[in-house]
């Protein structure tokens, strides 16, 4: 086992000075291991459709599970499915793609209250969480779990009904799925109440910077080839030390090269790997 | 270092810099951004292997490895980018 492993990833003569995993056979098996993924795991998918991201797997019950399982984690009230909310998580998720933006508000000044009371729902409390460009329910749910701002909406005491709506259209050029979660506690005062004399506490999910705002809730895909990338760095930085130690002449590419690309590469990963919550 | 290896590496680090930004830049369209992810790691490529042709010290073995290399980036590139294995 030792040997194999030394072999692996130490240059040394039983390996023609250059680690096996670096060999052309290895870097084949690995392109073979990420083309199999990407082809096979997603067959229904077209890369060449312009269609993104269609394979995403949101589903509402598990956004819903997901985050009650943060909230009794915490000791908290599980939230309670409400028709209402649904109901206008939908039509806040229909005005984003009519109206062609990503905001908490929208161009001609609708808030996140318009849609939740406009769906019926007279709230006391009510807040909202965004999310765009994730592929499953977990990566949504960790991403604002891993948000202050969202994770205050995910874990307030005050609410006690959640909607969500998943949709899937084009924004700004870019066929995307939009995740919307509505948060609310109804109030007993007669809707026709105004307002500001309610009390109420309205709450957006907003972080200072989202788009690093989630790199815990990267997927497991995700983690699984930067951890290969990052052998593959290790593998060789080893290399260029080694062999500049024993002075040995080879006829193969600079490892430094390579290590710059592979780095690039992984920080391409982080990229692609994120979704965006406000 | 010899000075051809300096201007080398210098022009890679301004490349891989360029293609990381501008993959940054243009979130969340991820078509875009998977399109110059190809393109930087089709540009590495033919990058190094213009190096050792100009070294004349390319041989069949490096470019394969050049090619290899460019192409375990795109099907990482493509592999994220549809998703992974959907978890």
């Amino acid at each position: 086992m030792r040997k194999l492993l030394y072999s692996l990833f130490i240059p040394h003569p039983t390996n023609n000075h250059r680690a096996k995993i670096l060999h052309h056979r290895s870097l084949l098996v690995l392109i073979a291991f990420f083309a199999f993924g990407s082809f096979f795991f997603n067959s229904s998918f077209n890369p060449f459709s312009g269609k993104i991201q269609t394979f995403a797997d949101i589903s509402l019950r598990e956004l819903l599970d997901y985050t009650n399982q943060n909230r009794v984690e915490q000791g908290l009230q599980k939230l309670s499915d409400n028709s209402e909310l649904d109901k206008a998580a939908q039509a806040k998720a229909d005005n984003m793609f009519a109206e062609n933006y990503w905001a908490h508000n929208s161009p001609d000044g609708k808030t996140p209250w318009y849609f939740i009371t406009s769906a019926g729902y007279n709230y006391v409390y009510a807040g909202e969480n965004l999310a765009r460009g994730f592929n499953s329910a977990k990566e949504v749910v960790g991403a604002w779990m891993a948000s202050p701002e969202h994770r205050a909406n995910m874990l307030s005491p005050n609410y006690r009904d959640v909607g969500f709506a998943v949709e899937h259209g084009n924004l700004s050029g870019e066929e995307t799925f939009l995740v919307v979660q509505e948060f609310g506690s109804k109030s007993i005062i007669p809707a026709s109440t105004p307002i500001v004399d309610r009390g109420v506490q309205k709450v957006l999910g907003f972080s200072v910077n989202p788009k690093f705002a989630n790199l815990a809730a990267l997927s497991m895909s995700s983690k699984v080839t930067l951890s290969l990338i990052l052998v593959l760095l290790a593998t060789f930085i080893t290399d260029i030390f080694v062999i500049r130690r024993k002075n040995i002449a080879r006829v193969v590419g600079h490892s430094l090269d390579h290590f710059m690309f592979l780095s690039t590469i992984a920080l391409i990963v982080l990229i692609l790997g994120l979704g965006q919550i406000i | 270092m010899k000075q051809n290896d300096f201007a080398y590496y210098f022009f890679l680090v301004i490349i891989l810099s360029a293609g990381l930004s501008l993959i940054y830049f243009l979130s969340p369209n991820k078509i875009l951004q998977m399109s110059a992810a190809i393109v930087l790691c089709l540009i590495y490529g033919l990058y190094g292997i213009l190096h050792h042709y100009l070294q004349h010290n390319l041989v069949r073995k490096i470019m394969v490895e050049y090619i290899l290399i460019a192409t375990l980036g795109i099907a990482i590139s493509l592999f994220i980018f549809r998703g992974g294995f959907g978890f």
